[in-house]
């Protein structure tokens, strides 16, 4: 009975480690990659810095899966100068944060600045 | 005697659930490492298309490239405007190496370095397995060249010149009467529309070892040089521009014989983490 008991709390000890996956951000943080990329490819984010208005963002943004909330941000020498946020939703917390870096070409000069993506699922 | 059976069974019992168990865990702590791992990989690759794309827009540039099975060729294509419309485009490019090195990199928590100096000092990108060099003067982009390489059978470029073209000197090329090694085709047109001919044609032969040369004047100042084939200091099959005080939208297209997979690669070493390459433009 002894060995039983002993053995059975060692397999309740181990069993108690089990959880249940919740939320797995990896697919998440996929797509906001490919996001933002498509963002900078398709010169969204440069169109954004160099006209002051986050109109593009904000429907970019509404174009998301309808499972994900998310909000963008623009940065230059590390402030933030662009905000974008999804409409009809908000994070609490995010659960995948990305950035990726930019350049935006004005007239005979450029600055470097980069977008900063927060997204969660709804 | 029956107690004793029961104990054998249900510890038996306990004893695969404890196996079950203890498998479980160990294949979740393994597939934590791995998801570690990868993502440490993904981010450093993620970062690297990052800084390509970053690349070809301060470089004011873009590159792609397709394969024609059909005829065995390999077709790389090239966009770009020369000089630099950049005031400073040193300054501008360090301004931009330092920004990933220190803002970014902070942002980001990884370590990013960027070793441009051998690429400052010429400026170029690589065609593999091709050895054809796409290359400039300096970040000023004042002078535009393609190496020879014996893969190329065609250059095609479409020039388009903020000046207008009122003469052009082009005694110093000859459009061969029989087909060579080398095709070129040149698509120039001026600020006001009109198309810029060369000894009355745009495309034809040419020899590939000697040299073939033609200036466009503007007016009312400025001239553009263009010199192919056998161009000093370049070999045989190179293509060479020399804007002087105009500017010229370039969409060249080089055919190359064979269907290899290829990269366009930058000689500039980026380390991200652990994670080391010459910047890739393209693979494929």
């Amino acid at each position: 009975m002894l060995v039983s008991a002993l053995i059975m709390t060692s397999a309740l000890a181990l069993v108690s480690k089990f959880e249940a996956q919740l939320e797995n951000a990896r697919p998440l943080e996929d797509l906001s990659a490919d996001f933002l990329a498509m963002l900078e490819k398709g010169g969204t984010l440069e169109d954004a810095a160099v006209s002051g208005g986050n109109g593009g963002l904000i429907a970019a943004l509404g174009e998301l899966p309808p499972s994900v909330c998310g909000h963008l941000q623009l940065y230059e020498n590390g402030t933030v100068v662009m905000q974008a946020n999804r409409t009809g939703c908000a994070c609490d917390t995010d659960l995948v944060v990305m950035r990726r870096t930019f350049v935006a070409r004005e007239d005979s000069t450029e600055k470097e600045m980069y977008a900063r993506f927060g997204g969660c699922y709804t | 005697m029956k107690g004793f059976v029961f104990t054998i069974i249900f510890g038996l019992l306990f004893f695969l659930l404890l196996l079950d168990a203890s498998i479980y865990v160990s294949s979740r702590e393994g597939a934590a490492v791995r998801q570690a791992t990868y993502g440490r990989v993904d981010r450093a690759g993620y970062a690297m298309d990052d800084f390509a794309t970053d690349f070809m827009g301060v470089m004011e540039f873009s590159a792609s490239s397709d394969k024609l099975n059909s005829s065995n060729k390999t077709r790389v294509a090239f966009s770009d405007t020369i000089p630099s419309l950049l005031a400073f485009p040193g300054t501008e490019f360090g301004q931009w190496t330092e920004f990933i090195e220190n803002d970014f990199s902070n942002a980001t928590n990884q370590n990013i370095t960027i070793n441009y100096t051998d690429f400052q000092l010429s400026p170029r990108l690589l065609v593999t397995p091709y050895n054809l060099t796409y290359g400039y003067s300096s970040l000023g982009k004042n002078e535009l060249y393609l190496n020879g390489s014996a893969q190329v059978s065609n250059y095609s470029i479409l020039i388009h010149l903020n000046r207008d073209i009122n003469a052009t000197d082009d005694s110093g090329w000859a459009w061969s009467g029989s087909a060579t090694p080398l095709y070129v085709s040149l698509n120039i047109t001026d600020n006001e529309g009109e198309q810029i001919l060369v000894k009355n044609q745009t495309s034809g032969y040419i020899s590939p070892s000697s040299l073939d040369r033609v200036v466009l004047l503007g007016d009312p100042s400025g001239n553009l040089t263009i010199e192919a084939g056998s161009v000093s200091g370049y070999g045989n099959s190179s293509l060479h521009l020399v804007p002087l005080g105009l500017s010229a939208r370039l969409n060249t297209t080089v055919l190359l014989n064979g269907t290899p997979e290829m990269a366009i690669t930058v000689p500039m070493l980026v380390t991200v983490d652990e994670q080391q390459s010459n910047l890739i433009l393209y693979r494929g």
